[in-house]
């Protein structure tokens, strides 16, 4: 591991804590929020169709994936938008070009620092949650879905950031790249199960999704946690994504050259 | 008269900045709409599992999430640049420039940017709107429609009010951004239909913290029996949150101390 690792992965740690009041009322607050609604929606979908399970999930089930599918999504989207369109802006690359590093190898450092912490969060909420929604004892199936689920996460997280980087990179041409990735956002959570689970979607569809990068980053992990996939579906997961990785980073890579050419200071 | 006057200039401001940055201005209309299909999409979905939301019928439920688009797209247009940048300027005091001009700082704040690409997506709301009140199969009147209209606007008024007060806190905190995101979260409970909402849960959205108002009760107008109590309802929040976030704001101001508040 490089001697910098380290010092990059404390001082971002820093910057998440910096404002401990505001961390607290997002995390408790926006989960807290997801959970009431999407359990009072559910409510009513049951309750009109008259049954106790829909798609295999029961009521409890799925207030556990409105909880799973949202902190899923904060993990896997690591740092925030702007992360790199920001220092575009604002002239802060400068110091990439004369450091020696790699400028979206320390971005990437930075983004999944956000992502291992959100997913520490993640699992401690899914331990409670998974206990005031199911009792049942806690079994080995429990942890090896977790622990399946937690890295096919961040997998998901550094396939993101390079899909992320992308739209980011426009900045070096465009005035404002944020739309790009509320836009990501938008097809990320819809298509990728954490509005309405992929279940719930028409068949002709499926065959679709499965090829995006999307329901291997939301869906997947979030049915490992439930228990309602298995170490194949983990696996043709993660494959996907491996299969879309490569395909990003080089594209990140030429946009980013290409770029750093175009590149003027301060007042792009 | 004045007022009106200022807000003309703010028109044409807005509208020759953005089409200065056409890019810009193109990502945003392509942004909203992909949150349109989205919307729309969801609902559309989850109809193909059930027949009924809370008693809603698909047809009815589709002239709610149009209704929510419009209320969107209006607060896009209207307010939400200016709440974006507002935490910005108590921040760093440029607040200041504001409180030294002789017209009402809170109205300066609200009203100075106007969204003109929001403004193209608010025709394409009015568009999804219309559609989908061809889709229904109840009758209604001009009275009716009078009605739904002006409780939209009240709709949009509640949203700025209920997010002004979400943003106010930050005279206190320095940082808005826990509140803000908080507020974000709260707003997925205007996408819902009001009747799922039971309970304590009800009595929080709909009176506390009263999300539940903002498109639910205007759609209502159009497929249910006009209720006086639901009017009263409905503009005696509105009266009492504009009432807390007028003195809230003025609490605010009283701590602002500038560029260090």
């Amino acid at each position: 591991m490089k001697p910098w690792v380290l010092k990059v992965i404390s001082t971002e740690l820093r910057k998440i804590l910096a404002y401990r009041s505001d961390f607290w009322i997002n995390f408790i607050g926006q989960m807290l929020i997801q959970l009431f609604i999407a359990r009072a929606l559910w409510s009513a979908v049951f309750e009109a169709n008259g049954v106790t399970e829909m798609r295999g999930l029961t009521l409890d089930k799925m207030t556990l994936y409105y909880l799973l599918a949202p902190l899923i999504m904060k993990t896997m989207m690591g740092e925030n938008i702007g992360f790199l369109a920001r220092e575009i802006y604002d002239g802060g690359i400068n110091r990439y070009l004369v450091w020696p590093l790699k400028a979206l190898q320390y971005k990437s450092l930075t983004f999944m620092t956000y992502s291992i912490f959100y997913l520490l969060q993640l699992n401690l909420m899914y331990l409670i949650a998974r206990f005031i929604f199911d009792p049942s004892p806690y079994s080995l199936a429990d942890f090896t879905g977790a622990l399946m689920g937690s890295g096919l996460i961040l997998l998901a997280s550094y396939t993101y950031f390079y899909i992320m980087s992308l739209c980011e990179m426009v900045a070096f041409w465009a005035d404002n790249t944020w739309t790009l990735s509320v836009m990501l956002r938008f097809v990320a959570s819809f298509l990728g199960g954490a509005f309405l689970p992929l279940s719930f979607f028409p068949d002709s569809l499926l065959p679709v999704l499965k090829l995006l990068p999307f329901q291997a980053m939301i869906s997947t992990p979030v049915n490992l946690y439930l228990g309602r996939a298995d170490g194949a579906q983990a696996l043709e997961a993660a494959l996907t994504l491996l299969m879309w990785l490569p395909a990003l980073y080089f594209l990140s890579r030429l946009m980013w050259r290409k770029a750093s050419y175009h590149y003027t200071g301060v007042g792009m | 008269m004045r007022y009106l006057r200022l807000y003309l200039h703010f028109l044409r401001f807005s509208f020759s900045r953005a089409l200065q940055f056409r890019l810009d201005f193109f990502f945003k209309i392509i942004m909203d709409l992909i949150f349109y299909v989205v919307n729309i999409g969801f609902y559309k979905i989850l109809f193909l599992s059930t027949p009924s939301l809370a008693g809603w019928s698909e047809s009815q439920t589709i002239v709610f999430v149009s209704s929510y688009l419009l209320v969107d797209a209006l607060h896009m247009t209207v307010f939400a640049s200016n709440m974006w940048w507002l935490p910005f300027y108590i921040n760093r005091g440029d607040l200041d420039s504001y409180l030294t001009r002789p017209v009402s700082t809170l109205f300066l704040i609200s009203l100075r940017e106007f969204a003109a690409n929001s403004f193209i997506n608010l025709l394409f709301a009015i568009g999804i709107f219309s559609w989908a009140l061809t889709q229904l199969d109840y009758s209604y009147n001009l009275t009716d429609f009078l009605l739904y209209v002006g409780l939209i606007l009240n709709g949009v008024l509640l949203h700025y009010v209920l997010q002004m007060i979400f943003i106010i806190p930050v005279f206190w905190t320095q940082s808005n951004r826990g509140f803000n995101d908080f507020f974000f979260s709260m707003g997925i409970s205007i996408e819902r239909p009001d009747l799922i909402y039971k309970g304590p849960l009800r009595w929080v959205l709909t009176f506390i913290l009263p999300f539940a108002l903002i498109v639910s009760f205007p759609a209502r107008i159009f497929f249910e029996t006009q209720s006086e109590s639901l009017l009263m309802h409905l503009f005696g929040v509105t009266v009492v949150m504009w009432v807390i976030m007028l003195t809230f704001w003025r609490k605010g101001l009283k701590a602002y101390s500038s560029a260090s508040s």
